[in-house]
């Protein structure tokens, strides 16, 4: 059963990618601790790719897990 | 097509008030142009300036700088701002505007201004003419544009007087049919904040028409670069809360129903905005903490008044995401955080408003590291100050802009919007492409990358990363900025091709009433007299010790500033009360020796 509209994972993803993107720089700013770009940035798409993908073929159900919930 | 309907049957902005509603659109495809425009200039910069793609000589870098700044922060914004408050006083009051005439002349001095401003700013790109602008858009002495650049500035600000007139004029037209009623919000809104430009437009007419106009026509032979900085932010400032106080109008009134709820409260609403008319003003000099020639007190003043207003930025926030909250809540949403699933995310005007407020908060903190006066050292000019506003008026505005087009721009022309999927994917583009591009800034911006420089790499220097790399930033930099010229494309092309749809009828959203109504509010809140007069006395209080010491120290029109002082100037034996009275005598001397 899908649980996620096309536009939710298209936001979702975004901000996803986003908010682990931005941890490589406070990573680096805050903690001094030096992450490879390229793979950061890779590991990052392919980890989003990964969620958008089991998100839109049902593989996962996300939101009906974290908030124990379902949308009637 | 997306599920919600799309013809609520109620009449459209453009069936009630067909005239004004021309108005808009004039306006608001004006405040498009420019975005566009602004947008080239803005890859160009990004390309440029990260070495990715380079095909104008740097020479001509300031040029393009000039015009992205220019198009941006004054046209697209300001065209959008008297857009949405025409539609939203009129709207309002229930009531056309008092002459439409008067309405179409003021737009079109605002669009000869910029026209004329545009054109000096691009004859820099043809060495062969003598006109050029290339000042950026703070225009700071010694440079010098053309009187044509001036000129055009001056004219524009003539319309926007005259726009915030015409909002007078309909609310006391309004008035007179409805003696006891409260100021509707909207028009409360438009009308503080027009007073608070009116008050911060003072700085910028002095500056503009008194000295740089004159100067650069060859009538004044030097004018004083601290003085017309002074005044430059004595707007300068201000000038990003009338930025922002159309997306607020937004957030508050129209987010409330796009997330199908209610705004929490009418009477906090206005409070924020009186907030605004009074400390906006008075908080310039923290634009210039590195100046030489204000003392230290002067800027410590600037920096306390700052931090004060936050508390409006953070009222709002309150509000707002708890009228979200409402909203979710009255579509069944549920739980702690589970009434956010419950939003309207596919509606790109929401998800593009939510987006935006998402990226207010981050450029709300790097804000505070601006406004504190240590801290600003470490970041002062440095490539983190666009880091910072390209999230606030970067972001929280323009996409707030562009997200409520989405939801307006029907019912100023009677047809929906080419594709909302597209529209969805607009929004997400620009929060992607500007994380990147503002990320990227804010932290080459503490190595030390400076802004306003085409070639920062500073043939033969190296700037030292702490982490990662330069070249990786410059890479991120230039990736965002792509995207967020995609975005624009994207949004610019919708709207256009929109004009292809079939008019309808009934396109009309109407807008829900707050949960707590104007009535809740003490009527003192709607004393515009009386938040004027108090605007007036602190400003007053937080300039005239600070110009009156630029003036006695430095004089009127005389180039060159000393160093000195750093301190307040009584500790340098100059007691406040004859700063005053010899800058006064100084002002005075000049004003007869020109008037004979
Ligand atoms: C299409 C998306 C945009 C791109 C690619 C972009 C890119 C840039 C870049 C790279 C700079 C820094 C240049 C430098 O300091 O050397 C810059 C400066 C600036 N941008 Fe943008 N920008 C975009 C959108 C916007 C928007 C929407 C606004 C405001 C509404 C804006 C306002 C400004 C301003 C005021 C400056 C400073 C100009 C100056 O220093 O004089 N930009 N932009
Ligand atoms: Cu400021």
């Amino acid at each position: 059963m899908r649980d996620a509209s096309p536009g939710g994972i298209l936001l979702g993803s975004a901000v996803l990618f986003v908010v682990l993107w931005e941890i490589r720089s406070a990573l680096g700013l805050l903690a001094g601790v030096d992450t490879n770009g390229t793979v950061f940035f890779v590991g990052t798409i392919i980890f989003v790719a990964f969620v958008a993908f089991g998100l839109s073929v049902g593989l996962f159900q996300v939101s009906a897990m974290i908030f124990n919930e379902r949308r009637s | 097509m997306m599920s919600e309907a799309l013809e609520t049957g109620t009449p459209s902005f453009m069936d009630r008030f067909p005239q004004e509603a021309a108005v808009v659109r004039a306006s608001l495809i004006s405040s498009f142009i420019a975005l566009f425009l602004g947008a080239v200039f803005g890859l160009i910069q990004a390309l440029h300036r990260t070495d990715v793609f380079r095909f104008l000589d740097s020479q001509y870098y300031y040029t393009v700088l000039t015009a992205h700044g220019v198009l941006m922060v004054v046209s697209f914004t300001i065209f959008f701002l008297v857009g949405v408050f025409t539609w939203a006083t009129v709207r309002s009051l229930d009531r056309p505007l008092v002459d439409i005439r008067y309405t179409w002349a003021w737009y079109g001095l605002m669009a000869i201004g910029t026209l004329m401003a545009v054109v000096a700013i691009l004859g820099g790109f043809i060495p062969s003419t003598d006109i050029s602008a290339d000042v950026l858009f703070t225009f700071y002495a010694p440079m010098q544009a053309h009187p044509l650049f001036y000129g055009g500035l001056a004219i524009f600000i003539i319309g926007t007087w005259l726009a915030g007139a015409d909002y007078f004029r309909a609310w006391y037209a309004w008035k007179q049919e409805h003696p006891d009623e409260r100021i509707p919000l909207q028009t409360f809104m438009v009308l503080t904040t027009m007073l608070m430009w009116y008050i911060a437009t003072i700085g910028v007419a002095i500056a503009v028409v008194v000295f740089l106009l004159p100067w650069s026509l060859g009538l004044l032979d030097s004018v004083n670069p601290l003085l017309t900085r002074t005044l430059f932010w004595f707007w300068g400032h201000p000038v990003v809360y009338f930025w922002l106080m159309p997306a607020y109008l937004l957030w508050y009134t129209v987010l409330p129903s796009i997330s199908g709820g209610r705004l929490f409260s009418d009477p906090l609403a206005r409070v924020v905005f009186v907030l605004f008319l009074l400390l906006s003003t008075p908080v310039g000099i923290h634009h210039q903490y590195v100046d030489p020639g204000i003392a230290e007190g002067f800027k410590m003043i600037a920096m306390t008044n700052t931090m004060f207003l936050l508390l409006p930025s953070l009222l709002t926030a309150f509000t707002v995401v708890a009228s979200m909250e409402h909203g979710a809540r009255q579509r069944g949403g549920t739980g702690l955080f589970g009434w956010l699933r419950a939003l309207p995310w596919r509606n790109p005007a929401f998800t593009g408003m939510a987006l935006a407020g998402l990226m207010f908060a981050a450029g709300g903190f790097s804000g505070m590291v601006n406004a504190g006066m240590n801290i600003n050292y470490l970041v002062h000019n440095t490539i983190w100050v666009p880091g910072h506003f390209h999230l606030t008026v970067g972001t929280a505005v323009a996409l707030t802009f562009m997200a409520a087009t989405y939801w307006l721009w029907p019912q100023v022309t009677n047809k929906p919007i080419f594709s909302r999927p597209i529209a969805l994917a607009q929004v997400v583009l620009w929060f992607v492409g500007m994380a990147l591009m503002s990320n990227a800034m804010h932290v080459m911006g503490l190595f030390g990358v400076p802004r306003r420089t085409a070639e920062p790499q500073y043939q033969g220097f190296d700037f030292v990363a702490s982490f990662g790399s330069i070249t990786e930033l410059r890479m991120q930099l230039a990736l965002g900025g792509t995207l967020l010229f995609l975005s624009t494309i994207l949004f610019v092309s919708n709207i256009a091709l929109s004009t292809g749809s079939p008019r309808m009828s009934g396109l009309g959203k109407p807008l829900s009433e707050p949960l707590s109504p104007a009535a809740d509010s003490p009527k003192v809140l709607d004393n515009l007299t009386l938040w004027f007069g108090i605007a007036m006395v602190l400003v007053v209080l937080a300039y005239i010790l600070p110009l009156a010491s630029i003036i006695t120290d430095s004089g009127i029109v005389d180039p060159g500033v000393r160093p000195v002082p750093m301190l307040v100037d009584a500790a340098n034996g100059l007691g406040p009360i004859s700063a005053v009275t010899d800058a006064a005598s100084r002002v005075v001397a000049a004003v007869v020796g020109v008037v004979p």
